[in-house]
Order: C-alpha cells, then structure tokens, then sequence
C-alpha cells in the first residue's frame, strides 16, 4: 500500500483502523472488494475542478474538513423525539432509521410488514457468511473505477439495507428510509449503502430521506444506491436531502433495469451547503420506461450539482427526465443530463428537459444536456431554459391585488410544482411544498395561507 | 370616480399616449374604441400600473387620490380592476388558490379577516353560474388550455368575484362568439349600479350592442378626438375609422 499518496491521511489511517475492527467482527468476506475500492479511492483522490465531471463543483472548503467515519454507537445518542420534525403527517409507511449511516432497529417502525418484503441490515449481512445473493448486488451497478466518492463508499461502508421485494409482491405501503446525521463534537462522514431488488412483475414505493440533527460540527454523507429491476418489476424512489446548511451530500444512485419494467426516480434536492448526485440507469432490455425528476431549490450560498445519466442498450424503450431548479441569493446549480443510445436502441423515445429559474443576479446556473446516439430510428428531445420569473404573470397576479413579494413566491411555487405533483406518495407533496414554502419566506415576506 | 387630465404615456420611447382627457362619473359606462394602434391598450395598461409604460406628462385621479403613486396590487385594492385583452396563462395555480389569494390580499387591505372556505366556496359557485363556467374551471391553473373565449369568461367571472368599483375592459369581446358575447356582456350588465363604473375598451361596436354606454370616445393617435353618446358607436360602425381619421385630419 506503499503507493497510497493522493489520499489525505485521515482517511488512511481511519481505514486501517476501521480494517483491524472489521475482521474482529467477522467481516471477511467483504475485504478484497473493500481493499481494491481503497486503492482505487487513492488513486483517483478527491476530485478537482480540472476533472470534466466535477467542473462546476468546487470541493476545496471540503477538502479542509477531516472526517471521521461515524460511531455505530451514536444510534444511542438519538431519541424518537428528536425525529418528530422529520415526520410527514399522515404518512403512513415502515420507518427504518439509520443514524449516521448505521439501522437503528429501536427507532425504526416496521411491524407487520407486508408479505414480500425482506429486509436485511448491510452490517449484519456483511459479518455473516458470505452469500451469493448479496454478492450479485453489491458493487455490480454502483462501479467505483471512475468516481471517487464511490469508491470511498465501498472502502468505507458499513451498513446499510438490503430490501427485496419478492417476485409478484405488490407492496402497498411505502418504505420511509430515514437517514439521519447525528450531532456529533468533530466532523464525521457516514458511508451507507442501499441495495434494492425488485423481482419480476413486484410493485414498491422507497422514499430515502437525508435529514440532520442540530450539530456545530459539519457532517459529510456519502451514499451509495444500487437498484436492480426485474422484468415487469415497478418501484417508484422518491429521493429527498433536507440537511442543514453545513453538510455535504455526495451520493450515487446507479440502476439496472430488466424488459417492461418501469422506474421512477423523483430527486427532490432542499438543503445541505453542498449537493452532489450522481443517477445513472441501464435499460438493458425492450419496453422499459424510466423516469428521472428532479426539483433543486438553493438559497444562500449552497451548490447543487445533479449528474444523471440514462443509457439506452436495448430497442422500444421511453424515458423521461424533467429537473428543475430553483435558484435564489447566491446558489449556484448544476444540471448535467446525459442519454446514451446504443446502436441496437431503434424506437428509442428520450425526452429531457432541464428548466431553472434563477431569482437573483448572485445566483448560477449551469446546464448540460449530453445526448449519444448511435441508432438511426429515433427520437430524443432535449432543452434547457434558464430564465427569471415571466413578467406578464406577475404583472397579472398583481392587477388582482396580490402584492408582489407574494406574487414572486406563488409563481416560484408553481413551477416546482410541476415536478412535486408527480411524487408517488401524496402526504409526501405537502410537507414538500410547505418547505419549499419556508424556504422561500426566508427573506421574511408573509405569504398567504396554503389552500 | 376616475379624472384623467392631459395624460401622457410612453413605451420603449415610443410616445404612445398623447394628452388624454377623460372624467368618468360613478354609474356611468365609457366606452373608448379606435384602430388598431390608437393606444387603447397602453391606456388600460397605464391605468392598472403596468411598470413597462412610462407616464412622461399629465395626471389621473382615482376618487379624488393619485392614481399613478400606487403600486398596481393597491390600485386593486383600492377597486380598480382589469380585464386582459390576454389573459396570463399561469401553470401551477388553479384558479381557486389564485382567487383566494386575491379576495384575501383585498380583504387584508382592508383590515378585514380572511375569508372563510365554505363561504368562498359558496361565492365562487354562485359567480361561475352565472358566467356558465363550468366548476372544473375552480380546480384548472389559470388560464391554461383555455379556449379564447373560456379566458374572457374567467376574466368576467374573477370580476364578479373581486366586486370592483371601476372596471377597464381591454377588448373583452376580441375572440368570441355571439353566445359567449352575450354571456360576457351579461356579467357586467348584473354588475351596473349607480356606485360603480366600467370603461370599455373595444375595436368593435358589436359589444355595445350588448352592454350599452353611457358614452363613447374615440381615441387617435393617442388622443381623444371625438366624444359622444351611442349613436357615436354606431356612425363609426357605418362610416369606419378612415372617416375619423378623415375629419381629424381636415380640422
């Protein structure tokens, strides 16, 4: 390991000493997969600004922080209580914790779970006998040879879920993943990883929601998802991050689909100092529709960047992308949007569009839609617009007096709205709205009630 | 109720407006027509506060105070209100939040509390029948896919909601046919009372057929040049504008 250099030290050392506890606790089989995904974390290191994936993302105010891999004994240090405000009312769905990236069964609310569903944490199936099904999943989507803070994941992980839905399982209550940074006394990462796998002709809802707990140390998540669909199998991943102004969320969603299976991402990006996802689909088989949607808003001084990548290999199948962003004060947002069709992909049916709203002159947008075709039969529809708020329509708002300053927050409401009335689960599209709401009251104007 | 002396308006640096007098009494129902380019829009615009337009001379009183001190939301709620010759399409908000917000932004600034939902939900009900609005309008965003005439209807309707003190109608009958004319021209007929006044801003005299004016102006050029009562209306009808601009030119 004599060539470990392009790594800060911190992780070295953390990782040798994370190794050493590993394997007092049964945790071999894993090892070899970890071992090579350090060296290739070394090798590739943080990125900079020069590598053409991270251009817009400035990552040297991260760099300055050294994170500690989280405690699995900080679950101890959380109550239901401090949960509350992370609740969406009404909502009614199996709750799995996991604090600072470790499952908490006592905060977790899973009784009478639905046939069909199998639920597994990473860390207990990581110290047991080695499995050929969980072998099969992990690290096969979510590859880390080109991106680092995937390799680092898979170096570093150490728990997680592992959820199948079982062959014809039509699950009617959704999954409410709850991931959760605790307040800790020096900055700490949490490395987890979810794996999903959908078996033929199966129909289930995931919600992974980022949320953290009041702390003056600064937290980094580094998540991985790795989603695999079965033929005719429908999941529906609602995707939302609401950390504090200080984390740094870097995450990773890679996902394979098999024929006629449908899936839906719905990636929903509100707080956090500094955001980074990285979604990518393979439709490896005809008939199978995907949809990626997104809804960014940053205020202050926050960045979020949205990479997603959707890769057509096989002919006769649709997908879908709309993001949208929101930028306020001095945001700055990122979209890069890439489609990939192979050359046997004929009637491929791509649309994307990525629109942003940019509501001051601080505020930045980047955008990037990459399209690659290599078949001749078929049809990809790409635009982006950035743009302020239309004139006309606040002008007319007005005219039936509603002051402006409210009229500016209806109208910023409504074009998030578009891809909030398309999330799968209903007591979700509120409590969504009315922080979207809050958010844009920031600057202390009283807006008018919702209806 | 509306005093308009010497009025001048500009946009783009282009004058558009060129010294317009007008005294709207309460009661009363002005109609303005002239061709196309006359600057009938930029007057409605100017008087509902469209920022764009600039005002280079002349003042407007509104019941006796400074029309053009305030902003556009307060003109509103002070009971001016406008209907578009375009209706603005709004995505995202239905037509019922829309409203509510705008009886509740009035309401507030009149110091009285918000509306209650049963009552608004009666208040709509009652307004839409009468314009023969269909109720899934209420749930619609604003003027989206409407149809020309649907988006004139919903102009009137939010009218009978928002009960204004002088209404400016921008061409409210460019786009429809004869029903909806009628049904148009009938919501603002159950409006009329003595307290309340409406300019009417039209290309044709057609709509006067149906909501009958107290007077009919002509503007040219940016001014008024001829004044007179219904009859005027339909002697520009028989003659067209080329016989305005014949005269006009002639004195």
């Amino acid at each position: 390991m004599s060539d470990l250099k392009n790594t800060p030290e911190i992780y070295l050392n953390n990782y040798k000493e994370l190794t050493q506890r590993w394997s007092q606790n049964g945790g071999i089989w894993a090892q070899p997969l970890r071992e090579e995904a350090m060296a290739k974390f070394n090798e590739l290191g943080i990125p900079t600004q020069r590598h053409e994936e991270w251009k817009y993302t400035n990552l040297t105010a991260f760099k300055k922080h050294q994170f500690a891999p989280a405690s699995p004994e900080a679950k101890n240090s959380v109550s239901p209580s401090d949960l509350a405000p992370f609740e969406f009312p009404n909502l009614d769905a199996y709750k799995l914790v996991f604090v600072d990236g470790f499952f908490s069964n006592e905060l977790s609310e899973y009784a009478d779970l639905e046939e069909g569903i199998e639920l597994s944490s990473l860390y207990s199936l990581m110290h047991s006998q080695r499995s050929q099904e969980i072998e099969s999943q992990i690290g096969k989507r979510a590859v880390f040879q080109n991106h680092p803070f995937v390799a680092m994941n898979t170096a570093f992980m150490s728990d997680g879920i592992y959820i199948r839905i079982s062959k014809k399982a039509q699950i009617k209550k959704p999954l409410h993943l709850l991931f959760v940074s605790s307040a800790q006394s020096q900055d700490t990462m949490a490395n987890s990883r979810v794996l999903i796998h959908a078996e033929a002709e199966s129909k289930a809802t995931v919600i992974e929601d980022y949320v953290s707990l009041k702390s003056s140390s600064t937290r980094f998540t580094n998540a991985v998802g790795e989603v695999s669909l079965e033929a005719n199998a429908h999941l529906d991943h609602l995707k939302i991050t609401r950390e504090d102004e200080s984390s740094y969320h870097i995450a990773s969603l890679a996902i394979s689909q098999e024929q006629d299976s449908n899936f839906n991402s719905h990636n929903v990006c509100l707080g956090g100092r500094l955001t980074r996802n990285d979604i990518s689909a393979h439709l490896g088989g005809t008939n199978i529709e995907c949809t990626l949607n997104g809804l960014v808003l940053g205020n202050g001084e926050q960045l979020i960047d949205n990479h997603t990548r959707i890769v057509h290999a096989e002919p006769h199948c649709n997908s879908f992308e709309t993001y949208k962003n929101i930028l306020a004060e001095k945001a700055r947002g990122v979209f890069n949007g890439k489609i990939y069709v192979a050359q046997d992909a004929q009637k491929t049916d791509a649309m994307q569009s990525n629109q942003s709203l940019v509501l001051s002159d601080d505020a930045i947008m980047n955008t990037k839609p990459e399209l690659e075709i290599y078949a001749d039969d078929v049809r990809c529809t790409h635009g982006a617009t950035i743009g302020q708020l239309d004139d006309d329509a606040l002008f007319y708002l007005r005219t039936r007096g509603i002051p402006e300053d409210v009229a500016q927050k209806l109208l910023t409401i409504a074009f998030a709205r578009e891809v909030i009335e398309q999330l799968p689960v209903e007591e979700v599209k509120e409590t969504i709205e009315q922080f979207v709401y809050k958010k844009l009251q920031q600057d202390g104007a009283a807006l008018v009630e919702v209806s | 109720m509306l005093e308009i002396k010497n009025l001048q308006a500009k946009v783009e640096d282009i004058q558009i407006l060129n010294g317009i007098n007008l005294t709207v009494n309460p009661g009363e129902v002005h109609a303005i027509m002239g061709p196309n380019g006359s600057g009938k829009s930029t007057l409605a615009q100017v008087l509902a506060g469209r920022e764009e337009y600039e005002v280079t001379g002349g003042e407007v009183l509104y019941k006796g105070n400074d029309l053009l001190e305030l902003e556009a939301e307060e003109r509103a709620c002070e009971g001016l209100f406008l209907a578009f010759q375009y209706p603005v399409e709004i995505p995202g908000v239905s037509n019922s939040y829309f409203l509510k917000a705008a009886v509740n932004a009035k309401r507030k600034y009149n110091g009285e509390d918000e509306i209650d939902a049963m009552e608004f939900l009666k208040l709509v009900k009652t307004k839409m029948k009468e314009v023969e609005m269909d109720e899934k309008f209420l749930h619609r965003a604003v003027n989206e896919g409407f149809s020309g005439g649907e988006k004139k209807r919903n102009e009137v309707f939010q009218m009978s909601v928002l009960e204004p003190q002088l209404a400016l109608l921008d061409e409210t009958d460019s786009g429809l046919d004869i029903d909806a004319l009628k049904v148009v021209a009938e919501g603002v007929n159950r409006l009329r009372s003595p307290e309340r006044s409406f300019v009417v801003v039209t290309h044709y005299q057609r709509l006067l057929d149906y909501i009958v004016p107290d007077f009919v102006h002509v503007l040219h050029k940016g001014k008024i040049v001829k004044s007179g009562d219904k009859e005027l209306a339909l002697e520009l009808e028989a003659k067209g504008y080329s016989w305005i601009e014949e005269s006009v030119g002639a004195a």
